[in-house]
C-alpha cells in the first residue's frame, strides 16, 4: 500500500442497483477526487448522494466497477481501515462516557496501547479546541460542542480521509454559519481529504473546494463552486445555486458567438453573446437566466430620459433595456431585493447590495438592464422538471 | 384583525422559568416576527397566544378582550407548523374544510369558503389529492389554507419554511407576506432566521432566553442593534476594543484609538454615531463593530483613520457574496464580505495579498465593551 499519496480517490464505472436493479442509485459514475481536497455531495433527495458516500467509504460494495483509494481496490482493504473517520449528524456519542472516553473508546478497542490513546485523544481535542471539556459528559455539553466531540473521535486516529453526513444539520443557522467555517479551517489545516454530503447549496459553496451535483444517480456536474455559479451546464444546475431569473423566448441570428434573443409574449430583442461551440439554431425555443444580483435597474427621471451617468454607457455599450415596474421593495439587512413587473408580463427579481443607496421605491417605473453574457439553455423536454429542487 | 397584547406574563415549566414578567405588544393587522435560537421561548409565546398554553401570571388580549382562560377551540386561530400536521389520510379539500366542519357549519357554506382559500394559496384542482402526493411546498400551502380559514383573522407560523429547499422558500415567503398584507391578517411568525424575517416582516423581536433583547423594524434592527448579541445574530461582525480619544457631542463624532498586543501606534478610527453621543465619555472603553459586509477592501497598504491591514487568507465564493478572512500581524482574522455582480467580479484578490480594509464613518456600531470573559469569546480579539 502506497501511503503517501493513500488519499486520492477514484471511481471508475461504478454501478449501484437495489431491488433487483429496480431502483438505480449510482448509474456508472466515473469521477477522481485529489488528495486534500474538500468535496461537497449535493443534489435533490433520492438523488444517490448518500449511496455514493457510502460506496467511497465501503459501507456499500458496488455492483459493477471499481473504486480504488490511494491506488488500491477499496474492495481489498480492511473495512475497519482506520485511514477513515466518519462524522454524522446524530453525533452517535455515548452519553454515560466523558468527552475523552468517547473520542479514547474507538482506539481502545482496536488495540492501541494507552500511551497512545492518551495522547492521541488529547490532541484531536486539543485540535477541535474542546481542551477544557475533555472530562464533561455529553449531557453538559451543547449542540455544537458535541458535534466536535464527533469531529475530535474522527480525526484522533490521524485519518487521511472524512467523511462527513450533514455533520451541521442540527445547528442553529447562526451557530451552523460560523461553525462551518471552524470546520473548514480544521481539515484544511489537517491537509484532510474530506467528502461531505449536505442538502444545502450555500454551506455547499462556503465551505467546499469542489461540489459534484447528483441527479437520479448520475452526476450533472463536478466542479469549484465558482465554475457551477458562473458557467452551469444545465438549467437544473443554475437554478440549484444562486437565485436566477430564467426568461424564455426564441433566437434568431444566430451566429458562433452571438444571437438575438426574443423575449416572449411581444418582449423585446436581446442582444446575448454565445460561448463557442454552442448548438443553438435558428428560432428554436431558447431560455436565458440572469442572476437576480446581475439585473441593473435604472431609474426614469419625470422627463422621461435616463441620466448616462446612471446607465454607465462607457462600460455596456449594448446593455438590453426593458420597462417595468416596481412591485416590491423588500430590505433585508445587508441586501436590497426588487420584485419587478416587465412590460410583456414577465415578473423579475433582482437584488442589490444596502451599501449602495438605490434610490427606487415600490411603485416606481424603471428601466431594467440586462447585459449580453447571460446563461443560455436549449429549451428543456420538460421545464419544470429542470426547475424542481426535489 | 385584532392585535394581540401579552401582559406580564410568566410561564413555568419543570421548576423552570420560561417567560418572567414578559410583555408584547402585536398590533392590529402587522407581520410580526419572533426571532431566537432554540430555547429562546418563541414556540411559548405561539402557545400562549392559541391557548395551548395558560400563563401562572399575567393576561392575554387579543383587541382588549381578555382571552387568557379562552380554551383553544374559542380562540380559533389559524396555525402553520414546520412539519405540516396535514391528516394523511384526508384528501387536500377535507383537510382544509376540517376546521368549519367540527363547528357545525353549512356545508355549502363551507365548500365555497374551502375552494376560495384553496384557489387564494395557488392549488389548483388538487382537491382530491392526499398529502403524500404533494410536494413540501404544496403540503405547506394546503396547511396553510387550512389555517385561513379560521375565523380569528390571527395566523400563527412556527418556523413554516424550515423544512422546503432555498428557491421554494424564498418564492413562498413573498407569496405569504403579499396574502397576510391583502387579507389584513394578524400574522405572529417564529424562526430562527433572521434573514426570512426581515423579508416578511413589519416588525420584529430578537429573543434570547426568555426576554426580548430588541424590538423594531428590520431597519432600526440591523443599523442601530442594541448590542452585540442583536448585532452578530443578524451578520458577521469585526470586533475592536478602543478607548474613546474625543467626543464631539453635536455631531456624535467619536475619535476611537485601537491598540493591540505590542504595537506602538495606535489604531485612529472615527465613528459618526448621533444616538450615541450620551453613552460614552471621553477615556472610557467602547467596543467597535463593523459587519463584515460593512468592510470595503482594498489591494496594497493605505494608511489612513478606520483603516486595518492584513494578509488574505482564505477567499469563498458564495454566488452573489465573496468572503474574505484577512490575518493581520497579531494573528487576528477580520471577515469580509464583498457583494459582486457581473459587473463587480472582474475585481480580484487573491490569497496571500496584502489588504487594506475600510468602513464609512457611519457604518461603525459601537457598543459598551464586555466583560473579559465575554471578549475572549470573539474570535478576533
Amino acid at each position: 500500500m502506497v501511503e503517501d499519496d493513500m488519499p486520492k480517490i477514484e471511481l471508475l464505472h461504478v454501478s449501484k442497483t437495489f431491488d433487483d436493479g429496480r431502483i438505480v442509485a449510482a448509474d456508472d459514475i466515473t469521477l477522481s477526487i485529489d488528495d486534500g481536497s474538500f468535496v461537497f455531495l449535493l443534489g435533490p433527495s433520492g438523488c444517490g448522494k448518500t449511496t455514493l458516500l457510502k460506496l467511497i467509504s465501503g459501507l456499500e460494495t458496488p455492483t459493477s466497477g471499481s473504486i480504488l483509494v490511494g491506488g488500491v481496490n477499496l474492495a481489498q482493504r480492511n473495512p475497519e481501515d482506520r485511514s477513515i473517520g466518519f462524522v454524522f449528524q446524530h453525533f452517535e456519542i455515548f452519553p454515560a462516557m466523558t468527552v475523552f472516553e468517547n473520542v479514547a473508546y474507538g482506539m481502545t478497542v482496536r488495540g492501541y496501547d494507552e500511551e497512545s490513546v492518551e495522547k492521541m485523544a488529547r490532541e484531536a481535542l486539543h485540535l477541535v479546541g474542546l481542551d477544557n471539556r475533555v472530562l464533561a459528559y455529553p449531557r453538559e455539553l451543547n449542540t455544537p460542542e458535541l458535534q466536535k466531540v464527533g469531529l475530535a473521535r474522527a480525526i484522533a486516529t490521524r485519518s487521511k480521509i472524512l467523511f462527513l453526513d450533514e455533520p451541521l444539520g442540527k445547528l442553529d443557522p447562526k451557530i451552523r454559519k460560523s461553525f462551518r467555517y471552524e470546520l473548514r479551517r480544521l481539515i484544511k489545516s489537517l491537509g484532510l481529504t474530506a467528502i461531505q454530503v449536505t442538502h444545502d447549496q450555500e454551506e455547499a459553496m462556503a465551505i467546499g473546494d469542489q461540489i459534484i451535483v447528483m441527479r437520479q444517480g448520475k452526476i450533472l456536474q463536478y466542479g469549484s463552486p465558482e465554475d457551477l455559479y458562473y458557467h452551469p451546464d444545465s438549467i437544473f444546475v443554475a437554478n440549484f445555486f444562486g437565485e436566477t431569473n430564467f426568461l424564455e423566448g426564441f433566437v434568431s441570428e444566430v451566429k458562433p458567438e452571438s444571437c438575438i434573443f426574443h423575449l416572449h409574449l411581444g418582449g423585446p430583442k436581446f442582444q446575448v453573446n454565445l460561448k463557442h461551440g454552442h448548438r443553438l439554431q435558428n428560432h428554436v425555443q431558447a431560455i436565458i437566466g440572469y442572476r437576480v444580483e446581475d439585473v441593473e435597474l435604472i431609474k426614469i427621471t419625470r422627463d422621461d430620459h435616463v441620466s448616462s451617468e446612471e446607465l454607465d454607457l462607457e462600460d455596456k455599450p449594448t446593455l438590453n433595456t426593458v420597462k417595468g415596474r416596481v412591485k416590491e421593495a423588500i430590505f433585508i439587512g445587508p441586501i436590497k431585493r426588487f420584485i419587478i413587473d416587465l412590460e410583456n408580463g414577465d415578473r423579475i427579481q433582482a437584488k442589490h447590495s444596502s451599501k449602495f443607496l438605490v434610490d427606487i421605491y415600490e411603485g416606481d417605473d424603471i428601466l431594467v438592464g440586462f447585459h449580453e453574457n447571460p446563461m443560455v439553455f436549449e429549451y428543456p423536454k420538460d421545464i419544470r422538471a429542470e426547475l424542481s429542487k426535489a | 384583525m385584532p392585535a394581540i397584547r401579552l401582559e406580564n406574563i410568566t410561564v413555568s415549566r419543570g421548576g423552570k422559568q420560561i417567560l418572567h414578567g414578559f410583555d408584547l405588544e402585536i398590533r392590529d393587522g402587522e407581520y410580526f416576527a419572533l426571532v431566537g435560537e432554540t430555547g429562546a421561548g418563541k414556540t411559548t409565546i405561539l402557545n400562549l397566544i392559541n391557548g395551548l398554553i395558560v400563563p401562572d401570571e399575567g393576561r392575554v388580549l387579543f383587541d382588549d378582550k381578555d382571552i387568557t382562560k379562552s380554551p383553544v377551540e374559542t380562540r380559533d386561530v389559524g396555525m402553520v407548523f414546520e412539519n405540516y400536521a396535514l391528516f394523511p389520510h384526508y384528501t387536500v379539500y377535507k383537510n382544509v374544510a376540517y376546521s368549519r366542519r367540527v363547528k357545525d357549519r353549512d356545508v355549502n357554506e363551507t365548500r365555497k369558503a374551502a375552494k376560495e382559500i384553496l384557489s387564494l394559496v395557488l392549488i389548483p384542482n388538487r382537491d382530491d389529492a392526499l398529502p403524500k402526493e404533494l410536494s413540501g411546498g404544496m403540503q405547506q400551502r394546503v396547511a396553510l389554507a387550512r389555517a385561513l380559514m379560521c375565523e380569528s383573522g390571527i395566523l400563527l407560523f412556527d418556523d413554516p419554511f424550515s423544512a422546503l429547499d432555498a428557491g421554494l422558500r424564498m418564492s413562498l415567503r413573498i407569496e405569504l407576506k403579499n396574502l397576510a398584507r391583502e387579507l389584513g391578517t394578524t400574522v405572529v411568525h417564529c424562526t430562527n432566521d433572521v434573514e426570512e424575517a426581515m423579508m416578511v416582516c413589519d416588525r420584529l423581536a430578537i429573543m434570547r432566553d426568555g426576554r426580548i433583547v430588541q424590538l423594531g423594524t428590520p431597519d432600526e434592527i440591523y443599523y442601530r442593534p442594541s448590542d452585540l448579541y442583536v448585532a452578530s445574530f443578524i451578520s458577521d461582525v469585526n470586533l475592536f476594543k478602543c478607548d474613546v480619544l474625543k467626543l464631539e457631542k453635536e455631531q456624535g463624532l467619536y475619535v476611537l484609538a485601537h491598540k493591540r498586543g505590542n504595537e506602538e501606534e495606535a489604531r485612529e478610527f472615527r465613528v459618526i454615531a448621533p444616538e450615541r453621543a450620551a453613552t460614552f465619555k471621553e477615556g472610557e472603553q467602547v467596543l467597535l463593530c463593523v459587519r463584515a459586509e460593512h468592510f470595503y477592501i482594498n489591494h496594497g497598504f493605505r494608511k489612513k483613520p478606520n483603516r486595518v491591514h492584513g494578509v488574505i487568507d482564505d477567499i469563498r465564493f458564495l454566488g452573489h457574496v465573496i468572503r474574505y478572512e484577512v490575518k493581520d500581524d497579531f494573528g487576528r482574522r477580520y471577515k469580509i464580505q464583498r457583494f459582486v455582480n457581473a459587473k463587480t467580479k472582474y475585481m480580484k484578490f487573491y490569497k496571500g495579498e496584502t489588504v487594506t480594509l475600510g468602513f464609512h464613518y457611519k457604518l461603525g456600531l459601537l457598543f459598551e465593551c464586555p466583560a473579559e470573559m465575554e471578549l475572549k469569546q470573539c474570535d478576533n480579539l
